[in-house]
Parts: C-alpha cells; sequence; structure tokens
C-alpha cells in the first residue's frame, strides 16, 4: 500500500521537526516549537505531552534519561520518526513547488 | 519545587492513573522551566494561567481517550454490538422529531404513516431499552458481579448504560407527552400546551372525529 503523506497533525510535526536536530527535554522542545513557526506555536505542558504520548505510541520518538539532568526526561527521533518527519516534508516541499509553479505562494513564506 | 503550582497539580490528579503516572512530574517540571525562564511576574501569570485553563481541556480529551481504549479492549464483544444496536435502534426516533416532514411527504396520513411513527417513536426504543437492559443482565451474571457494580464500572459500560437510559427515558417519556400524541396525528405541527392536544383530537389527526 502506498503511503499516505501528511497524516501528522501540525503540532506532532512540530514537535518532530523540533527533535530533528537533536534530543531535547520538554521546555526545550516548546521553545523550539516557538522559533521554529516565528511564535505563532504556543505549546503548553498538557498539550506538549499530549503529543508526546501519541508520538510515542506510534513509535515516532523514544523517551531516554541522561545522567547529568535526571529530573528531566528527554526525547529523541527513532529511524521510523525520522522517516516520516523526512515523508512529511517531502510532501511540503512538493506542495509548495506546485504553488510556485501556480503562482499562488507569497513571497512572505517563500523561504521555505 | 514540592510546594509550587497548587492548582496545576490539583488539576493534574484528574488524569487517568496510566497518564498521571508517565507524564505529570515532566508536565510540572516543563512548567516550572516555562516560569523560571520568564523576568517578568506578569508573563509567569499569564503562562500559568494558560497551562491551567489548557489543562482542563485536555484532562477531558485523555479521560475519553482512556475510556474508549478501556472499552474496546475490556468490554466483550456481545455487550459492545449490543449497545450498537440499541443506538441504532434509537436513531430513528431522532429522525422523525427532527425531520417530521420525512414521513409525512412520504405517507401523508394513511395507515402505514401511522405504523412508522408508532415504529419509530415508540417501539424501536423501547426494544432499545429491553436489549441493553438483558445485555447488562446477561453481563452482570457472566461476570459474577452484582448489577449496580456494573453500572458504577463507567469505564467498560459507558455506552451500554448511556444507551439504556436514553431508550428508557424516551420510552417512558414519548407515550405520555402530549405534544408526541399530537405530533403522531401531525408531525408538522409544533405542540405548547395540553389543551392543544385536544385540538389535535379535533383537527382528527387522531381519530376524534
Amino acid at each position: 500500500m502506498q503511503r499516505q503523506y501528511n497524516q501528522l497533525p501540525q503540532v506532532a510535526f512540530s514537535i518532530l521537526l523540533a527533535l530533528s536536530l537533536k534530543e531535547r527535554h520538554g521546555y526545550e522542545i516548546i521553545k523550539q516549537v516557538g522559533d521554529d513557526s516565528n511564535g505563532k506555536i504556543k505549546l503548553s505542558p498538557g498539550a506538549l505531552y499530549t503529543s508526546i504520548k501519541q508520538l510515542n505510541e506510534q513509535g515516532l520518538i523514544t523517551e531516554i534519561t541522561r545522567d547529568d539532568d535526571t529530573r528531566r526526561r528527554y526525547y529523541r527521533l527513532t529511524a521510523k520518526g525520522k522517516s516520516t518527519l523526512g515523508a512529511e516534508l517531502e510532501y511540503y516541499q512538493n506542495s509548495v513547488e506546485l504553488a510556485r509553479q501556480r503562482q499562488v505562494l507569497t513571497t512572505k513564506v517563500a523561504y521555505v | 519545587m514540592s510546594s509550587r503550582f497548587p492548582v496545576y497539580k490539583q488539576l493534574l490528579r484528574l488524569y487517568p492513573q496510566p497518564y498521571r503516572d508517565k507524564y505529570a512530574s515532566q508536565m510540572v517540571q516543563t512548567l516550572a522551566d516555562m516560569v523560571d525562564d520568564q523576568p517578568r511576574r506578569s508573563a509567569r501569570l499569564v503562562i500559568r494561567l494558560r497551562a491551567d485553563v489548557d489543562l482542563l481541556s485536555n484532562i477531558a480529551q485523555q479521560n475519553i481517550v482512556y475510556a474508549g481504549g478501556i472499552m474496546s479492549k475490556e468490554t466483550p464483544y456481545y455487550v459492545k454490538r449490543n449497545a450498537l444496536i440499541s443506538t441504532g435502534l434509537i436513531i430513528p426516533f431522532f429522525v422523525v422529531v427532527f425531520f417530521p416532514g420525512i414521513l409525512r411527504q412520504n405517507m401523508s396520513a394513511s395507515a402505514a404513516f401511522q405504523t412508522s411513527l408508532f415504529i419509530s417513536l415508540i417501539l424501536l426504543p423501547s426494544l432499545a431499552f429491553v436489549l441493553a437492559t438483558t445485555t447488562f443482565l446477561a453481563w452482570s451474571k457472566s461476570d459474577k458481579k452484582p448489577l449496580w457494580r456494573g453500572l458504577l464500572d463507567v469505564r467498560r459500560s459507558w455506552l451500554l448504560t448511556a444507551v439504556g437510559t436514553l431508550a428508557l427515558t424516551i420510552s417512558l417519556f414519548v407515550p405520555f407527552h402530549d405534544s408526541v400524541h399530537c405530533v403522531v396525528g401531525n408531525p408538522v405541527r409544533v405542540v405548547h400546551n395540553p389543551s392543544q392536544t385536544w385540538q389535535c383530537v379535533d383537527d382528527g389527526f387522531l381519530g376524534g372525529r
């Protein structure tokens, strides 16, 4: 069966993107998601951990503990998470390319 | 950190136990990190208030997910099947009540029309109640638990309980409500008080003349 693209909710996608560089704990994810979206997505702990739970259950991220910071749990992309994020980004890239060709893309979002 | 965020911690207690065990401490830690990172007191207050409000919607969501998961895993198949059948039996009631014109247009005031109304408003909801009740009794018997314990075990029985209660309410309400008598006679008409029922009968909709 062909894989379906664009199947991640916006918050889940943002979390995976935030974890693409390195493993992070909750507040680091919130800050990174905020930076990545130019402040448009402001996650609270409730929304963050609801998404983290789903991503964890889907096997897209994994939880790790670090000896240098025992109070916080860190989250890292799994191999499946990386490929899902890659497929998602590819979908967006194709969409942006199409939008460019159809001249419906405004310059404001043309940085993609 | 133990005495910080008392309201937040109280709200966290409303999450399902497995969720709380896994994420509650991290949620408090993350909130503490967010608050500590803000130099201004007003910003700290806004974060705390936003977190409290946000938690309420997430609590509801997680409890629904958890109850749904429990039911899908732990409730016997025949209970779920019969609950869904009971739900299906009630649907015609709502169709007729909210879209009375459907039957009216197709069948006018014929005997078939009256029969259809009787079936959808009275017979099917009563059957739904009987099915839900017998299923509950059979489930209690097979589980070897008293009926009241099954009723209290909301996470496993909520669908059957909800459908059974709704069917009972309809079964008790419909046959004795004036407006329903009138609706059976004339589904387009809206009746607000008992005296209008007689007007309905006078109009010949219920065979009064």
